[in-house]
């Protein structure tokens, strides 16, 4: 059906392509017919002026010879009537003489016409309509009267010597005589002083049509003929085109079926995957599980009866050193499911990438943290971390580039007993964000750089794998897929004995992105203004309190005592539920919350803080383990393993709100977003929630809002831009606006900051 | 805590009910511990005998996990019971559905046994 239409759309395609050209061929033919025609007179005019000069000439040579008597006047002036008279050229064409007697002038001699050879030319059909040009380049004067044409000839010859008249006379017969009708003739005529004579000859001008019409005859048939033969061509190409469409549209439905089919193979390997796991992970609980409690029960119940015989305290060692193999053993196969399954899906494309602006600096100190527990393992490596001040952004997961990081990082530490693991990031000449992770280990032969990335290879010493392969044979493949994905590419480098090299390269986000980051910045910067300006007057007595909420104790521990390092006053709660009754008896200035709890979880606790009246102005910073960017409902999100750092800087931040908040002025930027009614608003402030109130609002209540007092920033979606009555904004004298680009979650925005003066104010008043 | 604690186990799999039951008997007070080898046996399990904990799979024939977690949620009566899934994939879609219909806490198979230890005395103090 699809192709079809396709061949059908080629062909008509085509068609109009010949046509169009045809027409065009013609038009210009035409175009040049016309201007041949104007080129083919204009030659022949010129022609005819070189020919009466040449006969002009011959008048000049007997003159001379008169002169210096070698022949009579007499004589000299019938030897001259008699060579003109015999000159003749064209089809048509002679040259005549008469004389420059006033006012009628006499034939002298006419070829053609001999009757009128020494007749006074006064005979009434010489009055005719004449057009005359004086000289070569006299303007043309018309006379649609009766006028002799000699008189005429007379005229022009006495005005500038020569020139060209129009004017109608008979043809010269093939046998002898004239014709009886006139023809339109243009003749160039020319004054010989010595006699006082008149030399003239015409070309008639249907004659010099006639040859046009000849050349053009054929012109044109040369053109149909090339147009029929293109024509044709291009009918014969239509039809194998249409053919070859055909055949492409056949074999392009073939491939559609044979994508289908991949893609139906590609579903059922993930769904294979899936399952295959899932059925091994079962029987691998039992192995591990069980190991583990036969280790656990061995040791404890068993072991100690053995110790008092010798062979059976080298068996019940055995035992355990065995049971320890397949616990290892075990833990091993589910790593090995674990990144199977994780590369297929991430193959497959079935996984949900959380992008975000991401700095690498960051991710880099993160991953190292991550990896902390390898380098305690082997306390002869020492970690090395090198950072550029300054790179630009980059988009990506960072979950997954963290995982790139800490895998290359664990990589490095695996194949290196000691000496250094460097960690370097820098921008590179092609201005992209270069990462790389330099060992002093083992390192590999540099043929085998490419074939380390692919699945189950491990670089080889020899022909036997050095040692036991150290890990699933999956991570640099996992790697490689994520590092595509960011639109990256990774490599490495090595020399057997003198480590190696790790590189990857990640394109710097678009400019627009870093305009976001500004954005963020600037509105955080606003909302100091503010908050400077408030807290001046707010000074908080006593330490502030947060509410720790996490049903994991250690975890509950580990953030009282980094909170109780910073001087705040710490309250813990296991739940969502015993969170609610502590922050209504504690009033605490900040709260932690964990997302997965037991009895009620954070997503619940927070959407039940912020209802209660009392309760909803205290911040909350979301801690979980669950990857994604949400906040759910908090005012801060954060992951774990945690940042210490970012964690305190945030903790500060919010505390600073919440101490803002004690005075009447708002402690942070409102922020409205504005959206078409009917429509759900476009851009969603995700990384501004710690500075921002965000509000929504239609956009044509913008209006109202600001002149019920509303001050801050308004988000406007690109597409919303045009709707916004800016002007009405400006008009109003007690308004500073600033506008700005905000490309906020990939939607183009404007943002407007409104600020409004205070003396203005009571201006509004009066009115 | 005068009264017995009660820990139900859901799971298809014998050795794994196996491996749960021995493992939970290390904890402190000895526990009650009540087994149901599918979904729908599991809930009426649950709405029978209130088990302050549940140890729930996911993938079980008649009624899977997140059926039988989001029957306990939608009762008020069993308000007070956690629910810790064991999932077998561990991927991230099918935790969020898990948090969706209410489940507390997620090991992922294969597990470790002095994990499920640790989680089930911190929930068992809690309540």
């Amino acid at each position: 059906m699809n192709q079809m239409v396709n061949s059908t759309s080629i062909k008509t395609r085509l068609l109009l392509v010949i046509v169009a050209a045809l027409v065009g061929m013609l038009a210009v033919s035409t175009f040049a017919l016309m201007s041949e025609k104007s080129t083919m007179l204009d030659d022949r005019k010129v022609k005819t002026r070189h020919l009466v000069e040449a006969a002009y000439g011959v008048l000049v040579h007997y003159y001379d010879l008169q002169k210096t008597g070698a022949l009579s006047e007499e004589a000299a002036k019938d030897a001259a009537i008699k060579d003109i008279k015999a000159m003749r050229y064209g089809q048509n064409d002679y040259f005549w003489l008469n004389d420059f007697t006033a006012p009628i002038p006499r034939m002298v001699m006419h070829p053609t016409v001999s009757a009128l050879d020494g007749k006074i030319l006064d005979s009434e059909k010489f009055n005719c309509a004449t057009s005359l040009q004086a000289g070569l380049d006299g303007t043309v004067e018309k006379t649609d009267g009766k006028k002799n044409l000699f008189v005429a000839f007379n005229e022009v010859a006495n005005k500038a010597g020569s020139g060209f008249v129009t004017y109608n006379w008979p043809k010269p017969k093939a046998g002898g005589g004239t014709t009886d009708e006139l023809y339109s003739k243009l003749s160039y005529v020319k004054k010989f002083d010595g006699w006082n004579w008149l030399i003239g000859s015409g070309i008639y001008i249907d004659d010099v049509e006639s040859i046009f019409w000849q050349r053009a005859t054929w012109l044109i048939t040369i053109v149909l003929f090339v147009a029929v033969l293109i024509g044709s061509l291009m009918l014969v190409l239509t039809r194998s085109i249409t053919a070859i469409s055909e055949r492409l549209g056949k074999s392009n439905a073939e491939l559609e079926e044979a994508n289908q089919r991949l893609q139906k193979l590609d579903q059922m390997k993930s769904d294979f995957l899936s399952s295959v796991s899932h059925e091994l992970r079962t029987p691998l609980t039992s192995i591990r599980g069980f190991s583990q409690l036969i280790d656990r029960e061995f040791t404890r119940s068993f072991a100690p009866l053995a110790e008092e015989d010798a062979g059976l305290q080298k068996k019940s060692v055995r035992i355990q050193e065995n049971l320890k193999i397949i616990l290892k053993e075990s833990e091993r196969l589910t790593r090995l499911i674990n990144d199977v399954l994780d590369l297929a899906k991430i193959e497959a494309g079935h996984t949900n990438w959380h992008d975000a602006p991401l700095q690498a600096a960051v991710l880099i100190k993160d991953a190292a943290g991550a990896a902390h527990g390898m380098f305690e393992q082997k306390p002869a490596i020492e970690l090395r971390l090198e950072i550029e001040e300054g790179l630009p952004l980059f988009i990506g997961d960072a979950d997954r580039m963290q995982q790139v990081l800490v895998n290359l990082i664990n990589n490095a530490v695996k194949f290196t007993d000691q000496g250094m693991v460097t960690v370097k990031v820098f921008l590179n000449p092609e201005a992209q964000i270069q990462i790389e992770v330099r060992d002093s280990g083992i390192g590999f032969p540099q043929e085998e750089a490419e074939a380390i990335f692919d699945k189950f290879q491990q670089a080889k010493q020899g022909d036997t794998l050095q040692d036991r392969p150290k890990g699933t044979g999956l991570g640099l493949a996992i790697c490689r897929e994520i590092v595509n994905r960011h639109g990256g590419r990774i490599w490495a480098q090595s020399q057997p004995g003198k480590g190696s090299v790790f590189s990857l390269i990640l394109p710097p986000a678009a400019e627009s992105l870093v305009k976001t980051v500004e954005i963020t910045a600037r509105i955080a910067a606003f909302a100091d203004g503010e908050r400077t300006a408030a807290g001046a007057i707010s000074g908080k007595v006593g330490k502030p309190k947060v509410l720790v909420v996490d049903d994991d104790l250690a975890v509950c521990n580990y953030f009282s005592q980094l909170l109780q390092e910073q001087g705040y006053e710490v309250i813990t709660a296991p739940d969502g539920q015993a969170a609610l009754v502590a922050a209504r008896s504690h009033q605490p200035d900040l709260i932690t919350m964990d997302l997965s709890m037991p009895v009620m979880d954070g997503r619940t606790a927070i959407s039940l803080l912020r209802a209660d009246t009392e309760l909803k102005r205290i911040p909350i910073m979301v801690i979980s383990a669950i990857p994604g960017w949400e906040a759910a409902g908090g005012d801060v999100a954060m992951s774990k393993p945690l940042d210490e750092t970012r964690f305190v800087e945030n903790i500060h931040l919010l505390l600073n709100d919440a101490a803002a908040s004690g005075a009447a002025e708002p402690k942070k930027v409102h922020f409205l977003v504005l959206y078409q009614e009917g429509q759900p608003p476009a851009m969603v402030p995700g990384g501004f929630a710690a500075y921002c109130e965000v509000g929504f609002c239609p956009v044509n209540e913008l209006s109202a809002r600001i002149q019920a007092g509303f001050q801050g920033m308004v988000a406007i979606p690109a597409d919303l831009l045009n709707q916004v009555d800016i002007g009405f904004i400006n008009a109003t004298p007690s308004l500073e606006v600033m506008i700005m680009p905000v490309p906020a979650m990939g939607v183009a925005a404007s943002l407007i900051q409104v600020t409004q003066h205070p003396q203005e104010t009571k201006q509004g008043e009066h009115l | 805590m005068t009264e017995i604690a009660k820990i139900a186990i859901v799971d298809d799999e014998v050795h794994i009910r196996a491996l749960l039951e021995q493992t939970l008997e290390d904890l402190d007070g000895e526990p009650e511990i009540l087994t149901a080898a599918n979904g729908a046996e599991g809930l009426a399990l649950i709405e029978r005998e209130r088990p302050q904990l549940v140890f729930l799979d996911v993938m079980m024939p008649l009624m899977n996990g997140y059926e039988v977690c989001a029957a306990v949620r939608s009762n008020p009566d069993l308000a007070a019971t956690t629910i810790v899934m064991l999932t077998a994939k561990g991927q991230e879609a099918d935790r969020t559905r898990g948090l969706e219909t209410g489940a507390h806490h997620f090991v992922t198979k294969p597990f470790d046994p002095d994990e499920i230890l640790d989680l089930a005395r911190e929930i068992l103090q809690a309540s």
